[in-house]
């Protein structure tokens, strides 16, 4: 269930932006990139990462993959779909409207 | 694509468990490979069944996961009482059969739409009235000279076909020593484009092959008889048999379903109207009269046209009644003309065997009832012997609706297995049940296919009875009390 502070609502937009950037990540890298662009700002609850990615594939905006690794042990890779390069515009110009929205409350009030 | 795999996820349900604790496997040793401490990253994550309910709750559909462990689970619970079980599939089957097979026999004779274009337009014509001694008569034999008269005045409201009684006959394709018998039916040379009924083979009758009395002695095969006759050799085109003193040629096999307009008898050739030798007599009735009507006509007004024509025509024919009382012939004209629905075409049989058949479809929807009534009993029971067990659902978090549902999934398994055997059942009795309804020299035939209209009934039939039986004891069930749990102790590990 989505704690407080979590990035919940954005998380969706962050990694559909890291995949479309970055083909071909497993949800640890995904992490570990969201982490490192924001300058360590931005943590994502490990805990809630996996259900949205499955939650994301099965909506058809990212899609997975076996590899097997040098090490011999199976990674799953994910990629953007068309679908998914849709929602991004979608999410990213809603994420965009609600942060000038907030904005001009700053300013105003 | 999506729903599919949510589909497939559920049926390997232990798989994606796996491959989710894989993935958060693979998660962990790249946390470690980054240098962070294995404990921690564990932590991090947080439980693995969390992840797993979340994970598999998108993955797949919950509902169908949580109906796929009933029925296992029901279907295990089933395997524990053999023989009770046994005996409920074994009386719901007979009576699901039994119900079936009545269905397969009402729907063929009564319900099923003739296998022709716009069936529900097709209306069948009788003349109403009163007979000499005052009864209310009806009778839908027709003169041709009388039809043809009516036919022209309602042209454009509709198309008259006559089709007439079908009748077995004596013919031969070779000398007089072989003559068979064949079923036979007059029909109007554009009955087959009215009802768009196209050739398989050859070509189907035209408006021109119904012109002149006696002069186009040909005829056209229905696929059936084409079949088992002459094994579907396309050479039959062109041959010849002689009926009475004519010979015709065939000139043509119909598609497929169609077997002519009488259920109960199955034509096997058609021949045009005017090679009847009454078909210029007016005092001949041998034929029945359909109508198709046009799209947008109206019924009544057509009625009363037809009425007014073949009053004409019967007032016309009365002048030559001598030696009749006049009551008598006032009786005779103050006929009503009726337009009887027809979609499933019109025989004697269908008037006759109406009243015995609704009788029998009664009688088997009780045997049902019983049955049905005997195996909510059992189940009953068995949901009474089973309360400690759901109390202890209920304890623990069982919704009332999972409950339900377990008990309804478990009759569910009862109907369907019934259903299956009943099937069988049906599928053998019925052509049995057919060839006892007529006297042996004219035995009914009735085409009786076991298609999806069959097939719907048994499973709307076998879901219906999942209702009457289950839904009682699946309600008690789910309104089982969590607590007092009579005579149930809690033990922990250390106490005695």
């Amino acid at each position: 269930m989505p704690k407080p502070n979590s990035l919940q609502g954005s998380l969706d937009l962050l990694v559909l932006k890291i995949l479309s950037r970055r083909p071909r990540l497993h949800g640890y890298a995904i992490m570990s990139a969201i982490e490192n662009m924001s300058g360590e700002v931005l943590r994502v609850e490990e805990g809630s990462l996996y259900p949205a990615l499955h939650r994301m594939e099965e909506a058809g905006w990212i899609s997975a993959q076996w590899i097997t690794k040098d090490s011999g042990k199976r990674a799953r890779m994910y990629q953007l779909t068309v679908a998914g390069k849709k929602q991004l515009g979608a999410e990213e110009s809603r994420w965009q409207a609600m942060t000038s929205a907030v904005n001009r409350v700053l300013r105003t009030a | 694509m999506s729903l599919w795999s949510r589909i497939t996820n559920v049926v390997r349900g232990s798989r994606l468990n796996r491959e989710i604790d894989e993935e958060l496997e693979a998660h962990i040793e790249a946390a470690i490979e980054q240098g962070r401490d294995p404990a921690e990253a564990r932590r991090a994550l947080g439980s693995k069944l969390r992840h797993r309910e979340g994970s598999r709750d998108a993955r797949l559909i919950v509902w169908l996961d949580s109906l796929r462990a009933d029925a296992i689970f029901g279907w295990r619970q089933l395997a524990k009482t053999k023989v009770s079980s046994a005996a409920a599939i074994l009386s719901l089957a007979l009576a699901l059969g039994a119900c079936t097979s009545a269905f397969r026999l009402i729907d063929a004779l009564l319900l099923r739409p003739l296998p022709v274009a716009n069936p529900e337009r097709i209306y069948d014509l009788s003349r109403q009235g009163f007979g000499p001694d005052g009864k209310p008569t009806s009778f839908d034999g027709w003169a041709y000279p009388d039809f043809q008269l009516i036919r022209a005045g309602v042209k454009n409201q509709g198309e008259l076909i006559a089709v007439s009684y079908a009748e077995a006959v004596d013919l031969t394709y070779k000398s007089d020593q072989e003559m068979e018998r064949a079923y036979l039916q007059y029909v109007s040379g554009w009955m087959f484009s009215t009802l768009r009924i196209n050739p398989a083979l050859g070509r189907v009758f035209t408006e021109n092959d119904d012109l002149k009395p006696g002069g186009h002695p040909y005829a056209v095969l229905s696929h059936d008889y084409w079949t088992h006759r002459f094994g579907q050799d396309p050479e039959v085109i062109g041959h010849t048999f002689r009926m009475g003193n004519d010979l015709y040629e065939i000139v043509g096999v119909v598609e497929a379903p169609f077997i002519g307009t009488e259920p109960g008898t199955m034509v096997d050739i058609f021949v045009p109207t005017m090679m009847n030798p009454a078909v210029t007599r007016k005092d001949s009735t041998w034929h029945r009269t359909l109508l198709m009507l046009k799209p947008g006509a109206a019924l009544e007004p057509m009625r009363q046209k037809l009425d007014a024509t073949s009053r004409a025509f019967e007032e016309e024919r009365a002048k030559g009644f001598l030696g009749m009382r006049k009551e008598d012939i006032d009786h005779y004209l103050n006929q009503r003309v009726l337009l009887e629905p027809a979609a499933s075409g019109v025989s004697d049989l269908q008037s006759e065997t109406r009243r015995p058949l609704a009788i029998l479809g009664v009688l088997v929807a009780l045997v049902l009832l019983i049955a049905c009534a005997n195996v909510a009993n059992l189940m009953t029971a068995q949901a009474s012997a089973r309360a400690r067990e759901m109390a202890v659902r209920v304890s623990i978090g069982g919704g009332r609706w999972r409950l339900a549902q377990l008990v309804m999934v478990q009759s569910a398994w009862l109907a369907l297995l019934a259903a299956a055997v009943g099937g069988l059942f049906a599928w053998w009795s019925g052509p049995f049940a057919v060839s006892m309804i007529n006297p042996p020299d004219n035995p009914a035939r009735l085409l009786l296919p076991a298609d999806w209209r069959v097939l719907g009934f048994g499973v709307a039939l076998a879901l219906g009875v999942t209702l009457l039986f289950g839904l009682i004891p699946a309600l008690r069930v789910s309104s089982v009390n969590p607590a007092p749990l009579k005579g149930a102790r809690i033990r922990t590990r250390s106490g005695a």
